[in-house]
């Protein structure tokens, strides 16, 4: 893997999977990436799941493909580092290390979820974890996450902020005014772009003239590079490296990550939408960030199948756990409705 | 941006308008050129139409007169609609007025209000109450309407109006009509202090336009002379005509044409055979013509050879008119108007008798116009149709003479010491003695009779 | 010579402008989480020379140049006040707000409450508003109404240099997104204020003039050609009472509703535009709780429905003036059946 360490940009292309990055991380972090990605995937079908059988109300973007961005990024975090979502949100807050419960009850609109029912899907957060909110708007999350780097830095604590965003943001004008920002003052910044070829229904090439969306980093005069989405190696060690370069002074970077979303922009059934192939899901799928470092890690030798086996079962248990904690958490009461509209002050 | 809409003045003469009747509700948009309110100058009804566009609100009521130029309502662009209220013919009250009214067991329909389209306000009701001790004795609500005016603190009383019979004050109220009902509401007045119609036997519609008048009359002109001499009724009347509109004008008019000038009358008899003759003949053309149409036509060309009738007493001296626009008296159920035929001397009988029927039928129409009223320098009277031979008319101001004609009557006469059957009728000139003397009126007359001697020459 | 022991002045004469920075400088100096980013207001001080000195006393990392960039402003002071900081940012001029708008109404506003209120957003967006320079129509707006209409935003609007300095400082210190709007046209304005700190609390509004005929709700700019009206009409009779909301969101509307039921009118003042303009909701609130003590229709006084124009010959007629508020108090007070 490598990144400039200047303006420049370093491209390289989707053939590296499972290389031979996974010599460089120990065996410890390789079950860490591991289980990110996992919780991720079980959390997001069994989301799906219960969408489909109309037990959760409102939106919902799975995230179920691009768990290897999350994952990579986010294991290069500390818990007090900042991240900033997008709608397509669950996966990095579960990445970030949060709560199955939590979440669940969230997606439900219990009175026990992270936003006590308030926020949902979209808005789903974890202040504690640094987890800076999903957000509605596409690009909004960017100037946010320049606002917790500038604070970062402004207490000299060495905490960096992460801005997740799709490669539909990076046409708004939030961003670029962000990015912009971020380069201008040298803030602790890093900005993942994950570049799922589709901004919503359309693909990427109608809406940008640019084949790679990294191009646009050396505009903001910020390193940057592409990364195999798909090999959460591969984008871990561009994290560890952006992430090294914030915290030590050296300014935001940008990272981008090609991958893909397996299900549609929101939901999981293709509802006969032709905006994308089956076959074009398939060649994707063949290369399942989950499965294929799975295989890695077999082929490698650091582990057997079976220890897989009874990791997807464990985890599945604390999903079914969720599930159950969520439906019997009572609804938010009708006292609810205006609290927390504003923080109560005391006389001043 | 809201615009007065204020009393017209229709015509020379014209100095206060009558609200008769709103055409429109208040509130209502009306455009340029809509007819919006009939009112009742000192000549006639008319309709008056709008000059502005815009949502009309009322600042007056049916039965209120105005002086020319005074606002009568207020006409608001679209800038400010908003903040226009309509009245939708209920008494226009606040909220805090409804809110202490109920506080103070004061009825609002015993209040006057002074805010905009007459709403009442917060204070007219405490103002109402503070009143409400005197009330009992003799006080009345409408007495607040004078609440400017000098004589506020007087309890005003109605000169000329009969001992009234009360409505009976009971919880149920007076014992009026529908309509009556809707008028009192609308200028909130006191059912209970109108006082019933001998006749219908409740409170009529006119019972309380008659009331609010005579109260507002008697609390704007409190100093004002009164219009009809005050003695002491010699007994209850039956009915009693209010001298107002048409009525109270012909009075003032009259008295006053007979206070300002030196007025004589003569009467002449003139023959009227070939009038006759020649009008039975016009009759068998199928023309029909009036006998006072050949008075008037006759007149017409007199008084181009008397210019000293045609004219007029000014501060200046007697200005002599150079036009000449004979008005021809028309007798109404309510009184009397004075239509104008216009350049009359230059009109044919026939045409002449067309303007005369048009007039007429205009004015017992109702539609006279106020241009067909103005402008009349010599007016022309008839009373023979009642068998009237003579009589002495009053100068119509400002002109300075009036002639009278009465009826056509076959007389057996002398002539060249033969008795011969013939047609007479007798003028009666009134003129003003300041403008000339007998010999000329005497002189005017028999040009008249000369003209009607001739009757082809008029055609 | 005298032996009168010399007394450091305990207020002094600022002007609005100065009244503002005084209250930015004495809360940086005392919370070091404070901090103020925005465009040209370092070494420059603002385009109003509001934050001039700032930056020679606090350094380049608390008074911070920003890019022209007002969605990542507000985007930076929302990150940062909600990872711990008390920021302030400046939005040169309110017609701007418009620009961040997806910031400060989708973001600031509500992430409290979307987010279940497991956090503060202690930040305070300030601006300069209004008409009267030829500043022409994007840079002389009143947008109070949109920012009054989104929970989550309080609004202030101080009227004085007193006013100002207290309401800043509590701005600063409040744990909600505030946006503190300034007059253009008051910045030059002064009055004697303390030197020291003090705060005036949020939402509470002040009687400036008693009276007895009729309420006149006025702010901002507002205010001052209120009070002139006042006086013309004292004259005539027409005793106003002038309150001065001071917080636009949330808004006193006890302090108004009980001057209403003693004078039974009430007319409201604004700059911005008539049309669902503040006064239409201070109207309704007026109608809902006083609606049986009123004897007049609620009116209000407000720029016509118009972009601000440049000419000063046709802005004069935009901008509402003494005269155009004293008529409109003039409806407001009409018995024209009382002189009849």
């Amino acid at each position: 893997m490598v990144a400039s360490s200047n303006a420049s940009t370093t491209k390289r292309g989707n053939d590296l999977h499972g290389g031979p990055g996974i010599v460089t991380i120990s065996v410890e972090k390789q079950f860490d990436l591991h289980r990110r990605m996992v919780r991720i995937r079980l959390f997001e079908e069994e989301a799906g799941r219960l969408a489909e059988s109309a037990r959760l109300p409102g939106f919902l973007h799975l995230y179920v493909g691009e768990e290897a961005v999350a994952s990579g990024v986010c294991a290069a975090l500390n818990d007090d580092d900042h991240i900033t979502s997008t709608h397509r949100g669950h996966g990095h807050l579960v990445a970030k290390g949060g709560n199955f419960n939590r979440m669940m009850a969230e997606l439900m609109g219990k009175s026990t979820g992270y936003c006590k029912g308030k926020g949902g899907s979209m808005h789903i957060n974890d202040m504690d974890l640094g987890m800076l909110g999903a957000n509605g708007i596409v690009g909004a999350g960017s100037p946010i996450a320049v606002g917790a780097a500038f604070a970062n830095k402004y207490r000299g604590r060495g905490q960096v902020a992460v801005a997740f965003f799709g490669d539909g943001a990076t046409n708004i004008g939030a961003f670029h005014e962000a990015a912009n920002m971020a380069a201008a003052l040298h803030l602790p910044a890093v900005f993942v772009c994950e570049n799922n070829e589709f901004g919503e229904f359309t693909p990427r090439g109608a809406t940008m003239a640019i084949a790679d969306v990294v191009d646009r980093a050396a505009g903001y005069g910020m390193p940057g590079v592409i990364v195999d989405g798909m090999d959460v190696v591969a984008v871990h060690e561009a994290a560890l490296l952006a992430v090294a370069r914030a915290r030590s002074g050296g300014g935001p970077s940008f990272i981008e990550a090609k991958t893909y979303r397996f299900y549609n922009h929101h939901g999981i059934q293709n509802l006969g939408l032709k905006y994308r192939t089956d076959d074009e899901v398939d060649v994707w799928k063949k290369r399942d960030p989950i499965f294929c470092f799975e295989d890695a890690m077999i082929a490698h030798g650091t582990t057997t199948r079976d220890r897989f086996d009874e990791i997807w079962t464990e985890l599945r248990a604390d999903i079914a756990a969720a599930v159950t904690f969520a439906e019997e958490s009572p609804s938010p009461d009708k006292s609810q409705l205006l609290v927390d509209v504003y923080t109560q002050m005391a006389a001043l | 941006m809201a615009f007065d809409f204020q009393m017209p003045k229709l015509g020379l003469t014209m100095e206060e308008g009558t609200i008769l009747e709103w055409l429109v509700e208040s509130g209502t948009v009306v455009a340029e050129g809509d007819p919006v309110v009939r009112i009742e100058t000192d000549k006639t009804e008319t309709d008056v139409t709008i000059s502005v566009s815009g949502r009309l609100s009322f600042a007056s009521s049916v039965g209120q007169t105005f002086r020319c130029g005074d606002v009568i309502g207020y006409v608001a662009d679209g800038s400010e609609s908003e903040s226009v209220q309509p009245l939708d013919g209920r008494v226009k009250s606040s909220p805090n007025a409804r809110r202490l009214a109920a506080e103070a067991g004061v009825s609002l329909s015993t209040v006057v209000g002074t805010g905009p389209e007459g709403r009442i306000l917060g204070i007219d009701v405490t103002d109402a109450a503070s009143r409400q001790p005197q009330r009992a004795a003799s006080a009345t609500p409408v007495a607040a309407l004078a609440a400017s005016a000098p004589t506020a603190s007087a309890p005003v009383r109605v000169a000329a109006a009969p001992t009234p019979t009360y409505a009976p004050v009971s919880g149920g109220g007076a014992v009026a009509s529908a309509a009556a009902r809707q008028l009192a509401d609308l200028l909130g007045v006191d059912l209970n202090m109108v006082p019933i119609d001998a006749v219908e036997q409740r409170v009529t519609r006119d019972g309380v336009a008659l009331y609010v008048r005579t109260r507002l009359a008697a609390a704007t002109q409190p100093a004002a002379p009164a219009p009809v001499a005050a003695s002491p009724l010699s007994q209850e009347p039956t009915q009693v005509v209010r001298l107002t509109g048409m009525r109270g004008t012909i009075a003032k008019r009259m008295q006053a044409s007979l206070r300002d000038m030196a007025q004589l009358t003569l009467t002449m008899d003139v023959a009227m055979g070939a009038v006759a003759a020649h009008r039975a003949h016009q009759k068998s053309l199928g023309l029909f013509i009036g006998y006072t149409d050949y008075v008037m036509a006759a007149t017409a060309r007199a008084l181009r050879d008397h210019p000293r009738v045609n004219a007029q007493v000014t501060a200046d001296g007697i200005a002599l008119l150079g036009e000449i626009h004979v008005g021809l008296a028309v007798a109404l159920d309510e009184g009397l108007v004075v239509p104008v035929v216009r350049h009359t001397d230059r009109l044919g009988l026939s045409a002449l008798s067309t303007e005369t029927t048009r007039l007429a039928s205009a004015a017992r129409g109702g539609s006279l116009a106020v241009d067909d009223m103005a402008g009349g320098t010599f007016s022309v009277t008839a009373l023979g149709m009642f068998g009237v031979d003579a009589f002495t008319p009053i100068v119509n101001p400002p002109n300075v003479a009036i002639l009278g004609v009465g009826r056509l009557r076959d007389e057996v006469v002398l002539a060249d010491g033969v008795a011969v059957n013939s047609s007479v009728m007798t003028l009666s000139l009134t003129w003003d003695h300041r403008a000339f003397d007998g010999a000329p009126a005497a002189q005017f007359c028999q040009t008249i009779a000369k003209y009607l001697a001739t009757p082809a020459a008029l055609e | 010579m005298s032996d009168a022991p010399v007394q450091a002045p305990t207020e002094r004469k600022r002007t609005y402008g100065q009244a503002f920075n005084d209250a930015v400088r004495a809360e940086m100096t005392a919370n070091p989480d404070v901090f103020v980013a925005g465009e040209d207001i370092g070494a420059f001080g603002g385009v109003f020379q509001t934050f001039v000195g700032l930056q020679e006393t606090f350094g380049v990392e608390r008074v911070v140049d920003t890019p022209i960039s007002e969605q990542a402003i507000v985007g930076l002071g929302l990150g940062a006040a909600a990872t711990g900081l008390r920021p302030i940012v400046d939005l040169m001029f309110m017609d701007f707000v418009c620009v961040a708008m997806d910031q400060i109404v989708n973001q600031v506003a509500k992430m409290k409450y979307m987010f279940g209120g497991g956090l503060k957003v202690p930040l305070t967006i300030t601006t300069c508003a209004g008409a009267g320079l030829s500043a022409a129509a994007q840079h002389s707006q009143s947008l109070e109404a949109l920012l009054c209409h989104i929970p989550g935003l309080k609004v202030v609007y101080p009227s004085n240099a007193y006013d100002m300095k207290g309401l800043m400082i509590s701005c600063i210190r409040e744990d909600n997104p505030t946006v503190m709007i300034k007059h253009k046209r008051l910045l030059g304005t002064s009055g004697v204020i303390p030197n020291d700190s003090y705060a005036i609390p949020l939402g509470v509004a002040k009687t400036v003039r008693a009276g007895t005929d009729v309420t006149v709700v006025a702010y901002g700019k507002m205010l001052s050609d209120t009070l002139a009206a006042a006086e013309t009409l004292a004259a005539e009779g027409i005793s106003c009472e002038v309150i001065d909301p001071r917080t636009l969101q949330p808004f006193d509307i006890e302090t108004v509703v009980e001057s209403v039921k003693r004078t039974n009118r009430a007319v409201i003042v604004h700059e911005a535009v008539r049309f669902g303009g503040l006064g239409a909701e201070i109207a309704a609130q007026i109608q809902e709780y006083a609606f049986d003590y009123l004897d007049a229709p609620v009116g209000r006084v407000a720029a016509p429905f118009s972009p601000v124009p440049f000419s000063p010959a046709l802005e004069q007629y935009w901008v509402p003036d003494a005269a155009s508020i004293a008529d409109g108090i003039r409806a407001a007070v009409a018995r024209p059946l009382l002189a009849r």
